[in-house]
């Protein structure tokens, strides 16, 4: 449970693990006072991704606010105020070991980079997720945001940086360069950005390759 | 079933789990008013970690689910 107290310019770390590789920090939004959350796992084939609150939740500073980051199998969950917020998909949910037995907060693993300005009223750890949360990250499992991950995920390209703008499944997401694997919705979105519509649904399922009604 | 493993309530500058557990300290942080009532609870303290504060907690013999 976190509060931002002044503009955020750069990376603000909430908490970080070397036990297990987990992040959670704050970084610069549209405006140094919309700050993004950002929850990322070391995952050992994709490297250090995972969920943003970027394009999807308007943070302010000055604000009280809870967030949880979620890993179940091959997903992370970001959740703010108990409401799941987004996910990112890996192909291979394997995580790095840890490289330490260290949590920080309010900093980086070096204990000076990324501080946190603000307010921290409570941190909790579990091990396991509890019944309901589970069963909301379970449910994002058949969005198109999950499959595009997923098969991003799987071509190597991140959905992170100051890229190349498209817009799929009603939110901004960002590109290194066209993906192979989507390059029909990344082409029309780069056109005319599209909203998460019945219509776009199939051009998702044609670009993953896979419809989320087929899978379990 | 989860099973919490840490539960911090940043009360103090010194903090732990309620059994004592894996304890830390915030250096360079100050105890300040808290959200209050929330969904989670009542939490009418917090620290302020202003410009420079922090903490780091050593987790050895913590037994977590990495999956």
């Amino acid at each position: 449970m976190f509060q931002a107290k002044r503009p955020i310019q750069s990376r603000q770390n909430l908490a970080e693990s070397t036990a297990l590789p987990f992040a959670i920090f704050l970084d610069k939004g549209t405006r140094s006072d919309r700050p993004v959350l950002v929850a990322t796992v070391g995952n050992k084939a994709a490297g250090w991704a995972g969920p943003t609150s970027q394009f999807r939740l308007a943070l302010k500073t000055g604000q009280w606010y809870s967030t949880t980051l979620v890993y179940d199998m091959d997903t992370a969950a970001l959740f703010v105020d108990d409401a799941i917020v987004t996910v990112h998909a890996f192909p291979d949910g394997r995580l790095n070991a840890g490289r330490g037995q260290d949590l920080f907060l309010g900093t980086w693993v070096d204990g000076r980079r990324h501080h946190f300005n603000g307010k921290l009223a409570l941190f909790q750890w579990y091990s396991g997720i509890p019944e309901d949360v589970e069963s909301r990250l379970d449910e994002r499992r058949s969005h198109p945001e999950w499959f595009i991950y997923m098969r991003t995920s799987s071509a190597g390209l991140r959905w992170e940086g100051r890229r190349r703008p498209c817009h799929l499944t009603g939110t901004w997401v960002h590109t290194s360069k066209p993906i192979n694997v989507a390059a029909s919705c990344i082409t029309t979105a780069w056109t005319r950005p599209l909203k998460y519509t019945e219509r776009f649904m199939p051009n998702i399922s044609a670009c993953a390759g896979v419809h989320p009604s087929a899978t379990s | 079933m989860a099973q919490l493993l840490l539960d911090y309530r940043f009360t103090a500058t010194d903090f732990a789990n309620p059994d004592d557990t894996f304890s830390g300290s915030f250096t360079n942080a100050a105890v300040t008013q808290g959200p209050g009532e929330t969904a989670l609870g009542a939490f009418d303290r917090a620290v302020d970690l202003g410009a420079t504060g922090k903490a780091q907690c050593r987790l050895g013999g913590l037994s977590f689910d990495d999956r």
